[in-house]
């Protein structure tokens, strides 16, 4: 929790830049934490999202941008140390267990979260995400991930094809 | 491209030492690589067999696949089924969230949903991936 502003003098006193959400909410942040956004990296770099314009991003709503930030802003001075070589390990159990925390959400916001992971190139929080849902997929069979994710049923005849092949390979299928 | 197929056909050998049912997912992992090294042996062979079979069966079930979302639970929110056919339709994302499924076995299940997610969960590319993500190890033994 060591305050990310003492770090940050060399380069502009902890430069700010606004970021537009798709339903025009205005949202403030370090550079820094924006720039863990790949896709903002490099609009920042070339000194977008200062002063008065901001930067748009008509594919993330306000509510689901509000969520990233929250991730960028608490990911941003690990990622400033290169990851690793002053973290100390209380840092890291501290990091791991927000990151626990913050994909214990609604799936509806999951999903999105996800989408917006993905368009802004956040590499960290993508795996996050992915992990999230790739533990909803884990241990369940086939037909449980289906429901889990809202596939259709099966037709009737889709069953009966499906279950003459759980004779054969049971055990996926358990 | 010869002394990396002996580097897998060693994997193979670890994954095969694993039990009957389990086994069969671990070829599954290794299927790509012995078809590379031009030598698949009988029992990746089986396991090519045995994936045939749902590639088949799957391909009507996907029909009903994921582009279908629109049907997901008529009681739930119409912004989630968009949400959730937004990613689940997006073939990038699909394959970071297969990559994570942590085991052999549930990748293989996973692979058994529809026709796409077996595609995917079969291409070459992700398997490597899957294996260096997770690491081969013997996931039991026979006993005879």
């Amino acid at each position: 929790m060591a305050a990310p502003e003492s770090g940050d003098g060399n380069n502009g006193a902890a430069r700010m830049v606004t970021l537009i959400s798709s339903d025009n909410t205005r949202f403030e942040v370090e550079a820094a934490a924006a720039s863990l956004s790949q896709t903002l990296q490099l609009t920042i770099l070339d000194g977008g999202g200062g002063g008065g314009d901001g930067i748009p991003l008509p594919n993330v709503d306000s509510a689901t941008l509000s969520k990233v930030l929250e991730y960028c802003i608490k990911h941003a001075p690990a990622a400033a140390n290169g990851g690793a070589p002053n973290a100390t390990a209380v840092d890291r159990a501290e990091l791991e267990r927000f990151d626990n925390e913050f994909v214990n959400i609604d799936q509806s916001v999951l999903y999105s979260l996800i989408m917006a992971a993905h368009n802004l190139e956040i590499e960290g929080l993508q795996s996050l995400v992915a992990k999230k849902v790739a533990d909803m997929i884990k241990g369940k069979s086939p037909m449980e991930i289906r429901r889990t994710l809202g596939f259709p049923d099966p037709t009737p005849e889709e069953q009966a094809e499906m279950n003459a092949h759980m004779l054969e390979y049971g055990w996926a299928y358990e | 491209m010869a002394a990396d197929g002996s580097r897998i056909q060693d994997d193979a050998s670890t994954c095969y030492q694993s039990a009957a049912a389990v086994s069969r997912a671990a070829c599954y992992l290794v299927r790509d690589a012995s078809a590379g090294a031009g030598s698949a042996t009988g029992r990746s062979r089986a396991a090519l067999a045995l994936l045939a079979v749902p590639g088949r069966f799957l391909e009507r079930a996907d029909a009903a696949g994921v582009s279908n979302l629109g049907g997901i639970g008529a009681d739930q929110d119409d912004a989630i089924s968009t949400a959730v056919s937004a990613v689940l339709g997006n073939d990038d994302l699909l394959r970071k969230i297969l990559l994570r499924v942590g085991l052999p076995n549930c990748l293989v299940r996973a692979a058994l949903v529809c026709k796409r997610w077996y595609l995917l969960a079969s291409s070459p590319a992700l398997l490597r991936r899957f294996r260096d993500l997770h690491l081969p190890r013997v996931l039991g033994y026979y006993v005879e």
